[in-house]
Order: C-alpha cells, then sequence, then structure tokens
C-alpha cells in the first residue's frame, strides 16, 4: 500500500508537469496578449511594458522561470489587477469558493445517497418516481436558471435573503443550492441504479436467505458495494466545487475563484492562468487519488501490491 | 476495525485537501497546520455587518479593476475610483472648468508656458502638504519609458522634453547593445533567441545599467516641468494646445506620492495603507473581486463640503444581480443594466437616466482592399441602413442615430456644438439620413460600382468582437445589406484579443468599431484617423507609419484629412475649427468609417437615498457633492 502511494504521488507531479507544460504552450500560442489594449500601444511603450514584467525573454526561458517559482510556491504577479500577486488573489477568493463547495458537497453526498437509496428500495413506487422527477428537474434545469430564480423568488419577491455578496451564511443558501442541483440529481440516480443492480445479486440474497434483517441487508451488505460508484464520480466533482463557480459566482456576486478561471483566459492573464491551472490540477489529481485508495476499503476485490 | 478506522481517516483526509490549497498560497510559511484553514471571521469586514454601513452610499463599480493608480489606469472602471479618490490641478464639471488642487492659473501669451497657483491648504490624505513637486513628479512618471504608461500618449506629444525622454531608453541603449553584440560568437549570433537573452543579461550588469540610467536622468530633467516653488508649477508645451486644460482634470494628470510609490511599488494603490491620496476621499478597504471603502478624507482641502462619510463600490459583474439589488434598495448608483430591461426601467422608474456619451459606433471599412476600396461601394453600404431602426430596435438605450464621426457633446471654441443638432434631434448630413436608409440611392451607386443589384458582389464577412450587443447590431446590419443592396455577407466573431489585431493588421473587409473620448475636445476623436495613428484600423493612409508596417497600400484622399488635422495643431480660435471641420468632412466624404450612433450612458441614482451625484463630462461618477437622505 505504502509503495503504492508512493508511485501514484510520483506519477501525480508528473501529470502536473504535463499539464503545466501544455497549458503553457497553450497559453503562449494565443493570439493577443495581456496588454492588447483598444488604444494603440507605440512600440516603444509596448517594448517597455513586455520588459517590466519579464514577457520579453524567448519563451523557454520564461517557462524555465516559471517552474521555478511554481517549485517554491510563487505564482508571479497578475497582469490582470497590477500589483496583486497570483498567490494573494487566490488566498483571498479560494474561501469563499471553499466554503460554498464544502456545504455543497456534504449536501450531495448526504442527501444524494440517502436519496438515491429511498429510490431504491420504493423502485417504481410513488416515492420513488417523485424523487426521479426531481432528478432530472436538477440535472436539466441549468444553473444559472436555478440562480436567477432563487434570487428572484427569496431576494427580490420575499426578502429572505440578501440579493448579493457573501458576508453572513444567508448569503451561502442559493450558491449552495443552485452549485449541487446537478451533482445532487445526478448521485442521486447513480445510487439508485447501483443499489437496485446490488440487490439483485446472489449474496444478497444469500444474506436473506440466512434470516438477516432486512435493515441489516442493506446497510451492511448492499449499501457499501452500492457506492462504488459514487465514490467514483464526487472525487472529482469535489474538486470542481470547491474551486468554484463561474456562473453561481457571478450571478450571486461571489467573490470567489470561478470568476479566474474564464477572465484570466479572455484578458490573457498568463499568470493566473497558469497559476490557476496548477493549482485545479493539484486539487483533481489529490481526489483521485484519494478515490483510488478509497476503493480499497470498500471493494474487496481491489488490491493494489 | 482496523479498515474501517482507516477509511474513516482517509475521508478525513479527503476533506483536509481542501485546505491543502490554502497552505500552498500562503504567502507566509505558516507553522501551525491549522492556520492555513481561512477563518472567515477575519475576511469578514465590518461593513458586512448589517448595522453598519448605514451612512455608506453603496454604488456599483461593476467590475474588477485592474489597477486605480491614476497613471497607471486606461480603463473606465478605475477612473471612476479615481476622481474620488484623486484631485487634478483643474476639474471638468458641468458648468465647465473649474479650479481644484490650483487655486488660479495663467497661459503665457505664446500659449506655449503654463503656470498654476496651488492651493496653500491642499494636502495628502495622510496631512502631507501637496507640493508643485508632486506633479512634477506625476508628470515625469506618466512619461518613464520603465513605467511604461498604457497613457503616456495623453502627455508626451504635449509637454515639452517628454517624447523625447518617453522614447530615450531605445536610443540610450543602442550602443550598448551593439557593444555586447560584437562580443558574442557567431553560434549566438545565429540563434535569435539566445541572442535576445544575451543582450537581455549584457543590458541588467549593474555597470551598464547605471550608465544607462545616468543617461536616461538626463532626458528626465529636461521635462519641461518645473516645481517653481512649494506651491507653483510650471509646465512648457511643444505647441499651443487649447485643450490642455482640460487634459490637466485627467487621471494621468492627477498627482501621486513619490516617497509612497517609489517604496510600496505597483499596487500600493490597493492596500489603505499606503494608498495616501488628495481627493474628497481616501480608501479604507479593500477586497479583490468584492468591494472597495472609500471614506472621506478629512485632510481634503474642501472637506467641510464633503457629506458623505462613505462610499462603498461594489464589483457585482452580472447585470441582473446588480439591478436586483437596487431594487431591493442595497445599491444606490450604478451604470450597466440589462439591455432588456431599458424600455421597462424607462417608462416606470424615475430614477433611470440616459444621457450622451462621448462617443460613436461605428463600422469600419477596409478601404486598402476590394470591394471597399471603391468609394461608390462604401457609400452605398453606408446609405443601406437605417440607423434609427438600430437605435430604437436594437440596442434601446438611448443611443442617438449617427451620421458622422464626432458626438454632439464636443464643441468649436466658440462654444458651439460640433454637430448642427436641431432641437437636439441630429439631422441629415453627409448624405446619410439619421432616420433611415436611402435605399435607391445606395442602389444606383452599387450599380455605378459594377455590382447593379448586388450581383457579382464578392463574398465579405463582418468582423465583430464576441459580445451579444455587437452580435444583435451586425445580424440588424446584415439583414439590412440584404434586404436593400441584394447583398448578402457573413458574419465573423473573433474573441476581444484576437479582433484587436486583426483589425489593427488590416484583416478583414468591414468590421465594427467604436471610440470613446479621452478628453473634452474634438481632437480625442478625430487623431484616430491620422496615418500617423496606430489605431487607424481603416488602413486609410497617404504616408507609411512605422507603427503600420503591414499597410503599404497608399491612399492619397487621405492627405487632406492629415493636412487639416497639422493645420489644427498649429492653428487657434475659429481657425483652428475651421480645420477640425475640414477634417471631419474629409474623412466622411470618403467614407472610411460609417457611423451608426453616438453612445449613451444609462443610469440610476437612487433618489430616494442619495442627492448631489455627479458625473463629469467624460462620464466619470464624482460623490464629493453627494448627500444621503436620511
Amino acid at each position: 500500500m505504502g509503495r503504492y502511494i508512493v508511485k501514484r504521488v510520483i506519477s501525480a507531479v508528473i501529470t502536473i508537469w504535463f499539464i503545466m507544460t501544455l497549458t503553457f504552450i497553450l497559453m503562449n500560442n494565443l493570439p493577443g496578449d495581456p496588454f492588447t489594449s483598444e488604444r494603440q500601444q507605440s512600440e516603444e511603450i509596448k517594448a517597455a511594458v513586455y520588459a517590466k514584467y519579464g514577457l520579453d525573454d524567448p519563451a523557454h526561458i520564461r517557462y524555465f522561470k516559471y517552474l521555478r517559482n511554481y517549485a517554491k510556491g510563487d505564482f508571479g504577479v497578475s497582469f490582470q489587477e497590477l500589483g496583486m500577486t497570483v498567490n494573494h488573489l487566490i488566498k483571498v477568493a479560494f474561501p469563499y469558493s471553499m466554503k460554498i463547495g464544502i456545504a455543497a458537497s456534504i449536501l450531495i453526498i448526504v442527501l444524494g445517497v440517502i436519496l438515491g437509496v429511498l429510490s431504491a428500495l420504493k423502485q417504481n413506487k410513488p416515492t420513488d418516481r417523485i424523487v426521479m422527477i426531481l432528478c432530472t428537474l436538477g440535472v436539466t434545469i441549468p444553473s444559472f436558471v436555478l440562480a436567477t430564480g432563487f434570487l428572484y423568488f427569496f431576494s427580490r419577491k420575499l426578502g429572505w435573503v440578501p440579493s448579493y455578496g457573501a458576508g453572513t451564511w444567508k448569503h451561502y443558501i442559493g450558491p449552495v443550492i443552485a452549485i449541487s442541483a446537478f451533482s445532487l440529481a445526478f448521485v442521486a440516480r447513480l445510487s439508485r441504479t447501483s443499489l437496485i443492480e446490488v440487490l439483485q445479486q446472489d449474496y444478497i440474497r444469500t444474506a436473506r436467505a440466512k434470516g438477516l434483517s432486512e435493515r441489516t441487508v442493506i446497510l451492511k451488505h448492499a449499501l457499501k458495494n452500492s457506492l462504488i460508484p459514487v465514490v467514483t464520480y464526487i472525487g472529482p466533482m469535489i474538486a470542481g466545487i470547491v474551486t468554484g463557480s463561474f456562473v453561481i459566482e457571478k450571478v450571486f456576486a461571489i467573490p470567489g475563484m470561478g470568476d479566474f478561471f474564464v477572465s484570466s483566459i479572455q484578458n490573457r492573464d498568463y499568470t493566473m492562468i497558469m497559476g490557476i491551472t496548477v493549482f485545479y490540477s493539484i486539487f483533481v489529481v489529490i481526489a483521485i487519488l484519494l478515490v483510488d485508495i478509497i476503493y480499497v476499503f470498500i471493494d474487496p476485490r481491489i488490491k493494489y501490491d | 476495525m482496523f479498515k474501517k478506522l482507516l477509511s474513516v481517516f482517509l475521508v478525513v483526509m479527503m476533506l483536509m485537501t481542501l485546505s491543502v490549497g490554502c497552505a500552498k498560497d500562503n504567502d507566509q510559511p505558516v507553522d501551525d497546520p491549522q492556520g492555513p484553514v481561512e477563518n472567515p471571521a477575519d475576511d469578514e469586514n465590518p461593513a458586512e455587518d448589517p448595522d453598519e454601513g448605514e451612512d455608506y452610499l453603496y454604488w456599483n463599480i461593476g467590475s474588477k479593476p485592474k489597477t486605480w493608480d491614476p497613471t497607471l489606469n486606461s480603463a473606465t472602471d478605475g477612473g471612476h475610483i479615481i476622481m474620488n479618490l484623486f484631485e487634478g490641478l483643474l476639474a471638468d464639471t458641468e458648468d465647465g472648468l473649474v479650479g481644484a488642487v490650483a487655486e488660479d492659473w495663467h497661459i503665457s501669451d505664446d500659449q506655449l508656458t503654463y503656470t498654476f497657483d496651488i492651493r496653500k491648504d491642499a494636502k495628502w490624505s495622510d496631512g502631507k502638504d501637496l507640493t508643485a513637486q508632486d506633479f512634477v513628479y506625476s508628470w515625469k512618471r506618466a512619461c518613464d519609458p520603465t513605467v511604461a504608461s498604457e497613457y503616456s500618449f495623453i502627455v508626451t506629444p504635449y509637454i515639452k522634453g517628454s517624447e523625447e525622454y518617453f522614447n530615450a531608453y531605445a536610443e540610450i541603449k543602442k550602443p550598448y547593445v551593439e557593444e555586447i553584440e560584437a562580443g558574442l560568437t557567431d553560434e549566438v549570433k545565429n540563434d535569435e533567441e539566445a541572442k535576445e537573452a544575451a543582450i537581455k543579461e549584457g543590458l541588467a550588469k549593474p555597470e551598464i545599467k547605471e550608465a544607462i540610467d545616468k543617461e536616461l536622468q538626463s532626458y528626465r530633467d529636461n521635462v519641461a516641468v518645473t516645481a517653481i516653488d512649494e506651491k507653483t508649477l510650471q509646465v512648457e508645451l511643444n505647441m499651443p494646445t487649447p485643450y490642455f486644460l482640460s487634459l490637466t482634470t485627467f487621471y494621468t494628470y492627477m498627482p501621486v506620492r513619490e516617497d509612497i510609490v517609489e517604496a510600496n511599488g505597483e499596487g500600493w494603490e490597493k492596500n489603505p495603507e499606503t494608498c495616501i491620496s488628495n481627493g474628497a476621499f481616501k480608501l479604507a478597504e479593500h477586497q479583490s473581486g468584492s468591494h472597495i471603502l472609500m471614506v472621506k478624507n478629512d485632510n481634503y482641502w474642501n472637506a467641510d463640503s464633503v457629506k458623505l462619510q462613505a462610499v462603498r463600490g461594489e464589483m457585482i459583474v452580472e447585470q441582473t444581480t446588480a439591478l436586483s439589488a437596487y431594487q431591493n434598495g442595497d445599491i444606490a448608483v450604478l451604470d450597466s443594466v440589462p439591455t432588456d430591461e431599458i424600455p421597462k426601467l424607462q417608462a416606470e422608474d424615475p430614477n433611470f437616466h440616459v444621457a450622451p456619451r462621448l462617443g460613436t459606433y461605428y463600422y469600419i471599412f477596409n478601404v486598402d482592399i476590394e470591394p471597399f476600396n471603391d468609394l461608390r461601394v462604401r457609400k452605398a453600404f453606408a446609405l443601406a441602413i437605417d440607423r434609427k431602426m438600430i437605435v430604437e430596435q436594437v440596442t434601446k438605450a438611448g443611443q442617438i442615430p449617427a451620421v458622422a464621426f464626432m458626438p454632439a457633446s464636443l464643441t468649436y471654441s466658440t462654444g458651439e456644438s460640433v454637430r448642427p443638432f436641431v432641437d437636439n434631434k441630429p439631422v441629415e448630413e453627409y448624405g446619410l439620413d439619421p432616420y433611415s436608409a436611402k435605399v435607391e440611392e445606395a442602389k444606383a451607386l452599387l450599380a455605378e460600382a459594377g455590382y447593379p443589384n448586388g450581383e457579382g458582389f464578392p463574398a465579405i464577412k463582418l468582423l465583430y468582437n464576441t459580445h451579444e450587443s455587437h452580435q444583435k447590431i451586425a445580424e440588424a446590419v446584415q439583414s439590412m445589406w440584404q434586404e436593400n443592396l441584394g447583398i448578402e455577407i457573413g458574419l465573423q466573431n473573433e474573441d476581444w484579443a484576437v479582433f484587436q489585431d486583426s483589425r489593427r493588421e488590416g484583416n478583414f473587409t468591414v468590421s465594427r468599431g467604436g471610440w470613446l473620448g479621452d478628453y473634452n475636445d474634438p481632437m480625442t476623436m478625430l487623431d484616430l484617423f491620422t496615418s500617423w495613428s496606430g489605431n487607424n484600423d481603416t488602413q486609410w493612409r497617404d504616408e507609411e507609419y512605422i507603427g503600420a508596417p503591414w499597410d503599404t497600400t497608399l491612399n492619397p484622399s487621405a492627405k487632406p484629412f492629415n493636412d487639416a488635422i497639422r493645420a489644427a495643431f498649429e492653428t487657434s480660435g475659429t481657425e483652428r475649427d475651421a480645420n477640425i471641420k475640414k477634417a471631419e468632412d474629409a474623412m466622411l466624404d470618403n467614407m472610411v468609417i460609417m457611423p451608426i450612433y453616438f453612445y449613451s450612458y444609462t443610469d440610476i441614482v437612487d433618489q430616494a437615498v442619495v442627492e448631489g451625484v455627479h458625473r463629469t463630462p467624460l462620464g466619470h461618477w464624482v460623490f464629493k457633492d453627494a448627500e444621503l437622505i436620511k
């Protein structure tokens, strides 16, 4: 197990390096640069600005400079917010996205699994039907519609929640619901299907034949195995959710990280593009690694040696 | 049992990774493993407590400003903030130019030397005296090649010695570069990248850097802005510039503090502790992507007249959210609202206003290539659109149909508007009717050019930058050309950064264009299309320009325009007015652009909450005269 983890960590580092390199190449081949502006710059200004931000170095020199700095955890200075380091911007914005992300992840996992199990046990009964209709809605309604609708009813019409920003716990209700809807519905469907399938297995029949109570059969024998596909899904999902959603954060005016993913590319904010990519890939890689390790404990068929 | 414990442990670990990221971007090394987990309470600021902030004016900036360092800013959002944190020598108000930091000013008879008397009681927000030296530093900083201000162009053509200073670096380093190059091996010389790297490294050597800096300093000393004494500033200009006083109201000309800027570097303005300013307000809080808080500056010379205790500028990007925040009573001042809501707001909300803005929306023709190298084709296309329909059915935000280039708020030296509007309404000019398309005339011209009913017309594409509103206009224009000229054109959208390059380098046949003025003088619009302008995307040049090496097709028709602009720089009064008129005529007679509408502002000021909120003629919010209604 220990060796497996070491191996995986090494491959994770290589993966991140690969992502970085690819991002760097793609980014440098995007037309335009961080200082493209409506007012045409004279060649002198352009040269002066480039020199100031070290963009006048050839690409390979900049590449190694970036690598060296990233190894030290320094993402450099943002071109889009003068004087602010990428580290600082992420540090300020991440807690907002993270708070929403953690709350949403817990909601998705707990409620999603409960609804899924409920549905599976009451297969084709009214409870199941209602849950599945809700799930279809959750998957199909775009999150921005949900977000805008939430604001309209609960803020504008009822005045229960604030109209924008991220100060009190009330500010987070809307974003958490809007960001959860899709994954919640997905997890519910996933755990329903999976549990139904597991319940038809021979070993469940055996368990029932042994005279175990239905409760023990479900909780001890069926549930654990039915969660394997759910675990596969939620690993990368958590990584995606805690790093922020562009749309949701924009609608609720949350000063989180979601915006960076889009604006940095639009603005050709090179340092931010690199910083945010590395940050995000570290999350995804760790999440996937943990999922793989968790498999060992919930699925006895899997062994890493 | 062990397995169970371990799986619980792993789940906990998984959640912990959520905070691992945090540890990575912490600037300081953190010993306490709990440290990196952000405590939300630390970040929350008092303004978010519902009890506090009652005396605040809530205003939506609508975006995340890149900077509000007056010298470096080039954007409107930063401009709003600067106009409230800083103050220039003069201020541009609805009633014209008034003294701000300058109490009085004198212009020499030859109009080349300006002397400003700075108020004795003008101070910085930390209580230090505001001196003429502060302006000397700031103006030199604006044309410092190493500072590389994007708006240096608003200083360097005017102040004597500043252009030389700005361009000096390239000249000074030349001999050093040559020397370094001579010392390189052939192998390095032939490798472009290695050569560049070697030169850069060579120039960075302390002794060479010092020598270059020393030479640069002599250029800096020659920039003709001087402090005669503590409170008297003198500046010499290259040429008589009737709008120089107007320029001093612009943010690039506002003062910054040398000790602060030099000690803290870029980003000094984002930290409340180092953001020392001289305007009615000072910075109290800044949270990137969230808000800024500006509080009354008690050291402001006219602080007694400032009634507002604080302005909180929100960075809500989503227009629908901002509008609903206003409707909830959470925000009192905002300026961008969803286009679809405008007709309803206009009909129902007395707080909603539309005002003309100094800027024009137009399409540009690439005059170098077929088919728009033919004036008749350009005219036909310009005649074939219904501008009234575009502003009423498509843009719907109170824009004014445009049949010329300069907006009506620009004036001649006599104070008369450059646009002969009747009852504030545009009239026919340059053969274009603001209220309808002239289809017959357009068709005739097109037939004359060899494309009767659009037959045989090459396949062309209309280029615009990706944006919903530009797309709607492009679609409307596309259908008008199809209907009125029988010509089917394609639409092509490009990302802003890509679009600008395509347009600049002439890789288009017809493209969207637009320009917002930087200062209150016709030249802010007209000099865009000179042959020596890098922004002259029409490629309409009668002489080659070093900044546009791709434009080798010369158009003699541009000569009268360039001559008129040159003459305008050398004349004044009504003579200059005549040259300005001549220049605009030359442009529109050649129809190098196809005007569509004059920009407008939309804004909402909640009159139940606040009064006395103004906008400068260039459209910046000014809160110093505002007062909350209790």
